[in-house]
């Protein structure tokens, strides 16, 4: 517990650290020396201080023991990873792919996968990605990738599709025998 | 050598996708049309529910989507098609409207939908953590540590906090050259056209119009000059 009060204490100084020198150096003047291409869209500064909580997090872990880190004990430095469960170390903002193995994140885009063939696969710039069935949903990185769904008919749907963050695509894929695509 | 990289070189012209999108069918499957000069063009003007589902990127969001066609006449010579040459009329609104780049709306719209932040804002995070024990040697030292509950606390402190730490959705650079593509990708083709292509082009909502009527479109170049009356005014929210 002592090591616990002593990490607040230096965690608050730090803050009124922070605090003290954002006050120096805060500029709140909008830059109007750059040119801007559309004046509608010009992004101006607030003239207010905010103090804006991010949220409390709580969190529980479990040790077996102490262990041992090459650049000493953590403690009192930092007592969140004395055996316990640090919710920011952990915390799936930090890491988007720790709990999804980086199948989903914040700073990618949904796709939704609609074809009436069941049995068809995806794939993706070319490589195969897995079968529709097990892919209704998945996550890219924002870009533009060309998708194509094939089934073992020989039926295909091809498309480009463009992947922005924090976007659901939706891609009704209906496809038609290979034979009856019509070249451009 | 230097004939097997220009026949790469034509290769690869040749296989490249032409930008544009398909022109329709049939000229009256578009809202105007007129020819003049030995060119038709034909034109369609997207609203916005149409155009959240055409486009990825949003936008609809402060820009006109004008679907545009250009047939030239066969046995002409190509006609240097640029996107300027084009110019909008709104009712009620006196000067002519120019589209933009699609580079230029990209920047516009990932910094319209970028997280607007104050250098001074103060973002404080407090943690707390519970855990328990069990005890057992040290490693290093081989003292034996006491097992039992362990708690924690701390405070985070960020200076020029932007929300909450995720970014906005198409706020981010690979964002903005995806929307650039993808805008690239459709908008009507420039440069020498011999045959009929299409394609969008964008023109800037003018400032505080929120809903508007597209009256016209015209086409002016060197060689030739098309004016489009659409019949029934299309509105735009």
């Amino acid at each position: 517990m002592q090591s616990s009060r002593s990490a607040l204490l230096v965690f608050l100084s730090l803050g009124l650290a922070a605090l003290a020198s954002a006050a120096e150096g805060s500029s709140l003047k909008p830059d109007s020396d750059k040119g801007e291409e559309d004046s509608s869209a010009t992004v101006t500064q607030s003239a207010h201080r905010r103090i804006r909580f991010g949220g409390l997090m709580v969190g529980v872990g479990y040790s077996s023991g102490p262990f041992y880190s090459p650049f000493g004990y953590y403690p009192p430095y930092f007592p969140g990873y004395w055996g316990l469960y640090d919710p920011i170390w952990y915390s799936p903002f930090v890491h988007p792919g720790l709990y999804t193995g980086f199948l989903q994140g914040p700073n990618m885009g949904e796709l939704k996968l609609k074809t009436a063939s069941k049995d068809a696969s995806l794939y993706v710039d070319g490589a195969f990605a897995g079968l529709v069935e097990k892919l209704k949903k998945f996550w890219l990185a924002p870009g533009v990738y060309n998708i194509e769904v094939r089934d073992p008919s020989d039926r295909a749907f091809r498309q480009r599709v463009y992947v922005l963050s924090g976007k659901t695509l939706e891609i009704h894929a209906a496809l038609i025998p290979e034979s009856q695509k019509e070249t451009r | 050598m230097k004939f097997v990289i220009m026949v790469l070189l034509a290769a690869g012209a040749a296989s490249a996708e032409v930008p544009g999108i398909r022109p329709r069918a049939d000229l009256s499957d578009y809202r105007a049309h007129s020819q003049q000069d030995g060119i038709t063009i034909a034109a369609d003007v997207m609203d916005a529910e149409q155009a959240r589902h055409a486009f990825a990127t949003d936008v609809h969001n402060g820009y006109i989507v004008v679907e545009v066609a250009v047939y030239p006449e066969s046995g002409r010579q190509p006609m240097d098609l640029s996107a300027m040459d084009f110019t909008l009329r709104l009712k009620g609104y006196p000067s002519p409207i120019r589209p933009v780049s699609a580079r230029t709306i990209a920047a516009v719209l990932q910094r319209k939908s970028s997280p607007k932040t104050n250098p001074s804002d103060i973002a404080l995070y407090p943690t707390v953590g519970i855990g328990y024990e069990s005890g057992g040697y040290d490693p290093v030292y081989g003292d034996r540590r006491r097992g039992g509950w362990r708690t924690a606390a701390g405070v985070g402190v960020g200076a020029g906090a932007s929300g909450n730490g995720v970014p906005a959705p198409a706020s981010t650079d690979r964002d903005r050259k995806t929307m650039q593509t993808e805008l690239e990708d459709k908008a009507l083709p420039e440069g020498p056209a011999s045959k009929a292509v299409a394609g969008y082009l964008y023109f800037p909502i003018p400032a505080k119009k929120k809903q508007f009527d597209v009256t016209a479109l015209e086409y002016r170049s060197n060689e030739a000059k098309v004016h489009l009356n659409f019949p029934q005014s299309a509105k735009h929210k």
